[in-house]
């Protein structure tokens, strides 16, 4: 018999993916591509569309090369995943890093080459996060060490990716951190503690005056959008008008006269739903918002029926992740969370989002195929 | 899981709440708002009519024409409807199509009954009279068709450059009108129709209601009116040109005291008479036909000896007055200077009389 790469596992290489994660994220992407598109369409000569079809087909590649691995195979490359990770965010805020609208995130390699580190520090995050919290203990659920490194390993991403700055990606890490130690069964007086520590943040953050004046101004404003329509209200009353003005069936795809209007700044990244919600209307937006629904729920039930607690750990991660991050974009751009740069899933243009997200969506898969294997 | 399970889902159906409210409930609401801000409407100005002649050219004199004059009177006619343009901006305002365009609406072309030679004729005789009379004079000369209270000729000003150079202002008259509405001077020796008890029956200390702005009033001293009480008494009966014009008018026309007209018809762009204007009759003359014989008498009497007539005011105001011609008054002329003694108005006066002939003979030429 010849020997496989140890990545690789016999036992799922001729079994298709599942399709409830597959048709989801695939929709989505694909859906991406019109809206992208259509956001991009005033702009003649521009490769929007071309490019991040080149980012669906690396995602979809990396989607099938993650989901044949085996999960406890990966789990020996984590340490080296995580660490580059970490590399990656260092190397940002070097002067290697670039400066997009106020975040130093970007690493560009070359003319139209760059990435985002911190999207692939969420994955190799995840996956730490999981090699330290998943079924370690004697009693099936982590100890107080594990809760300890666990924080340990999700601060040293969330402080550097603070000082790019861009806090919506921080969040993000902090609410994949409180759900996978959730998950992982650890008790509750870890929970309690975690949350007393999140209010003393908050309250440090808010005493020693961390938030900068635009972010206080986009609290106030998610309150009363109208109070300053010209200033800090443009972005969320654009976007409220863009999603309102699209009612039942939408202006039809390319139709939409704020998009084409560009009324709605960061249309085709983190204000992509807008479009969704103009051109498409509320059957359009809802049905984003069902498809990812569909994944969510597909995910959960992946990360319930897990042989294995560092499934659970791991999957969960990658809901909580993809579920906040997809509730955070729509919801700032219908006005019920403030406005940060966070990308839609799938959807959002962006190389490095788009395959970060199928990667995790190939992790999901290969946490499914354990639960195959072992009945 | 169960608790993740509820979150997510939690967290989904309010996405799902939000966007029905926001797409469904207030949809509407927000399409008008998006479409407020792509449209742009650009108002297109409806070019205003024109004002006519008597011969069908545009009328020339100012002071008649502009503001003050016929197109305050008659702006809701000559205004037009302004027209629209609707235009696509995107968000940096930059037209991206026309979505539509109304068409402005021209205004309506006004005709009068404005002769422009007399008017000219007008014009220039009282020119001379103000370059006689220096530049503290003020004057006003108003031809009347005695038939039918249409205004030939209607010269005079209060502040206006005219022909002859400027001419002095009359102070409490400053609002712009014509003269001939607003110089108010106390008619002197035409005693037959100005004496307390005839002055009332010949429409004066009331408007004529001509169809321009500013009118005064005159003035009726209060033994004219018994009911104001005899303390109030001021003196002397104070009419305008205007008001004397009708009066004379009145006289040989069987006794109708016209409102005065200068706007004959109002007439769309393509031609179709929107309505048609004529003097109304403002009441009849009361006096009785001795008095009414008497003026006809004086004035053509006068007239036809190639002599003004005359009445002279009070210090520094002359009146002239005659028919035109004086056998077959078709015309009434008045003239009225301020400061200027008596001869300035009778000149004035003897180069309408002699002149409006004239005219007449060539008309059609």
């Amino acid at each position: 018999m010849t020997p496989l790469p140890a990545w690789s596992a016999p036992f799922a290489a001729r079994t298709p993916m599942d399709p409830g994660l597959l048709v989801p994220s695939a929709a989505l992407a694909g859906i991406g591509l019109l809206l992208v598109g259509s956001a991009t369409r005033a702009d003649p000569g521009s490769v929007f569309v071309q490019r991040q079809a080149f980012s669906v087909c690396l995602g979809l590649a990396l989607m099938w090369l993650v989901s044949r691995s085996e999960p406890r195979v990966l789990r020996a490359y984590v340490p080296v995943v995580y660490l580059l990770g970490i590399a990656g965010l260092v190397a940002v805020l070097t002067p290697l890093g670039r400066t997009v609208n106020g975040s130093q995130a970007w690493i560009v390699l070359g003319p139209g080459l760059g990435f985002q580190p911190s999207e692939f520090a969420k994955v190799a995050t995840i996956l730490a996060l999981a090699g330290v919290l998943g079924g370690r203990g004697d009693s099936g659920r982590p100890g107080g060490r594990a809760v300890l490194l666990a924080l340990a390993l999700t601060a040293a991403p969330v402080l550097l990716i603070a000082m790019e700055p861009d806090f919506g990606t921080a969040l993000v890490f902090c609410a994949v951190t409180i759900g996978m130690i959730t998950l992982s069964g650890a008790r509750m007086r870890w929970l309690a503690g975690l949350a007393a520590l999140s209010g003393l943040g908050l309250v440090l953050m808010w005493r020693l005056a961390l938030l900068r004046p635009y972010q206080l101004r986009r609290l106030s404003v998610l309150l009363d959008p109208e109070a300053d329509p010209l200033g800090s209200g443009y972005h969320a009353t654009q976007a409220r008008i863009a999603v309102g003005s699209g009612e039942v069936f939408g202006t039809g795809l390319f139709r939409g006269g704020q998009t084409a209007g560009h009324f709605v700044p960061e249309q085709h990244t983190d204000f992509i739903f807008t479009v969704a919600g103009e051109e498409l209307g509320f059957l359009g937006a809802a049905s984003i918002v069902l498809l990812v629904t569909l994944l969510l729920l597909r995910g959960l039930w992946i990360t319930a029926s897990s042989a294995s607690s560092y499934g659970t750990v791991l999957a969960g991660g990658v809901i909580c992740w993809l579920a906040f991050q997809a509730f955070v974009n729509m919801g700032m751009t219908i006005g019920i969370v403030p406005i940060t740069g966070l990308p839609l899933p799938f959807v959002s243009y962006g190389g490095s989002a788009i395959v970060a997200a199928f990667a995790a969506v190939g992790l999901l898969d290969a946490v499914n195929r354990t639960r195959e294997a072992v009945p | 899981m169960a608790l993740l399970a509820v979150v997510v889902s939690s967290m989904m159906l309010t996405v799902l709440g939000r966007l029905w409210y926001l797409q469904v409930v207030s949809g509407p609401y927000y399409a008008r708002a998006a479409a407020d801000s792509r449209l742009r409407t650009v108002p297109l100005p409806a070019p205003w009519g024109r004002i006519l002649a008597a011969d069908g050219r545009p009328l020339t004199a100012d002071a008649l024409v502009g503001r003050g004059g016929l197109e305050t009177w008659y702006r809701a006619d000559l205004a037009g409807r302004a027209g629209v343009r609707e235009l696509a901006v995107d968000s940096r305002g930059t037209v991206t199509r026309v979505l539509g365009e109304r068409g402005p609406q021209p205004g309506n072309t006004l005709t009068t009954s404005v002769d422009p030679r007399i008017q000219r004729l007008a014009e220039q005789a009282l020119a001379v009279v103000a370059a006689k009379a220096g530049r503290e004079s003020t004057g006003a000369v108003v031809v009347l068709e005695t038939s039918t209270g249409r205004v030939i000729a209607l010269a005079g000003h209060a502040g206006r450059e005219t022909h002859g150079g400027a001419m002095g202002l009359d102070t409490e008259s400053l609002s712009g009108a014509s003269g001939a509405l607003i110089a108010q001077r106390a008619p002197g020796s035409a005693h037959a129709i100005t004496a307390a008890g005839a002055a009332a029956a010949f429409g004066f200390g009331r408007r004529t209601g001509i169809d321009l702005p500013n009118e005064a009033t005159g003035y009726i001293p209060d033994s004219v009116h018994p009911e104001h009480g005899p303390a109030a008494g001021q003196g002397e009966v104070l009419v305008t040109p205007l008001q004397l014009a009708t009066a004379y008018a009145a006289a040989v026309n069987g006794g109708t005291l016209f409102s005065p007209r200068l706007a004959m018809a109002v007439v769309r762009p393509d031609g179709t008479v929107v309505r048609t204007i004529a003097p109304p009759a403002a009441g009849r003359v009361a006096a009785s036909p001795e008095t009414m014989r008497g003026i006809r008498h004086t004035l053509a009497a006068i007239s036809s000896r190639g002599s003004a007539l005359d009445v002279h005011g009070g210090p520094g105001t002359s009146w002239s007055a005659c028919y035109v011609p004086a056998e077959t008054p078709r015309y009434v002329v008045v003239v009225v200077s301020s400061r200027a003694g008596g001869h300035a108005a009778d000149s004035a006066a003897r180069t309408m009389r002699e002149g409006i002939p004239r005219l007449s003979t060539t008309r059609g030429t």
